[in-house]
């Protein structure tokens, strides 16, 4: 079974681009998987896509990197979606491609 | 239209910390009589009552059940005033009272540069790639025209989770398109 995560996360909300993740993993010094090309939505189509950059050698996929998601669905409920709540939709939303449903956010290691 | 806010918390379990705009949510309260920004109280459009018409058509403006113009005030109110209804950027390149002769030549020379359009509301990145129905020009009398094309007619400029429920909730009640920004 999965251990649980222990160590940093980031809670960090969609509607960025990579450009605005640069500069907040310099703010606050912290490594994120975000896309190299400076004008891709960092937690849309890219973690929602699968996510390469050139991190993927050490660190894996953009979409392998998140803990959990914050989202409101297409019934305009809020809900959390993770390994252990709504985990279809959590499995669908890393990887499954964009233009789904809206994450508002998320943690990724 | 999302917010763009970044926040970094130390967290060990799944419930992690929530953004402010996060723990604004939509309540029953909220909804009151205005059932078309709550859960979905009408039929699906697959079991519309129209007949011949695909379950796939959304209204827009001319259809007999676009919302009226008393809903779309209604939806302004429960979002708190945040509705807007924008023209696209280069009207300002264009004869008329959205017309802005400076605006219109800054936008000349960076129309090919996506970080131009970032705050617009209804560009997703150059104008081009949506259908460039009211393109760039800087000739005193062009010879198109501008219109608003498959550009939004309505905006919801969203910062809190209960005004992406409501604007989620209208478009599927009300059968509209929804883009995201």
């Amino acid at each position: 079974m999965q251990e649980e995560y222990r160590g940093n996360a980031a809670h960090v909300a969609v509607g960025l681009e990579a450009w605005e993740v640069h500069s907040a993993m310099a703010q606050y010094n912290v490594t994120l998987v975000a896309p190299s090309f400076a004008t891709v939505g960092a937690f849309g189509g890219f973690m929602a896509g699968g996510g390469h950059s050139t991190l993927v050698s050490y660190h894996g996929l953009g979409s392998d990197q998140v803990l959990s998601l914050n989202v409101v669905t297409a019934d305009g409920s809020f809900v959390t979606a993770s390994p252990a709540v709504n985990s279809d939709l959590f499995f669908a939303l890393r990887g499954g491609g964009g233009s789904k449903f809206p994450p508002l956010l998320y943690l990724p290691s | 239209m999302l917010a763009t806010l970044l926040g970094l918390a130390i967290a060990s379990h799944s419930n992690g910390p929530k953004f402010g705009y996060e723990t604004v949510e939509l309540t029953p309260d909220d909804v009151g009589s205005f059932s078309a920004i709550g859960p979905s109280t009408a039929p699906s459009p697959e079991t519309s009552s129209r007949p011949g018409l695909k379950a796939s058509c959304r209204e827009f403006p001319g259809t007999n059940d676009w919302p009226s113009e008393v809903e779309w005030k209604w939806l302004n109110a429960s979002l708190g005033g945040v509705l807007l209804k924008p023209v696209p950027a280069a009207a300002a390149c264009y004869p008329g009272p959205y017309h802005d002769a400076v605006k219109c030549t800054s936008m000349a020379s960076g129309q090919t540069i996506s970080k131009a359009y970032f705050d617009d509301p209804l560009a997703l990145s150059t104008m081009w790639t949506a259908g460039n129905s009211c393109p760039v020009t800087v000739t005193e009398r062009p010879n198109g025209d501008c219109t608003q094309g498959g550009f939004p007619v309505f905006v919801v400029n969203a910062t809190s989770v209960k005004q992406v429920q409501i604007a989620v909730n209208f478009a599927r009640n009300r059968n509209l398109r929804l883009v995201i920004k």
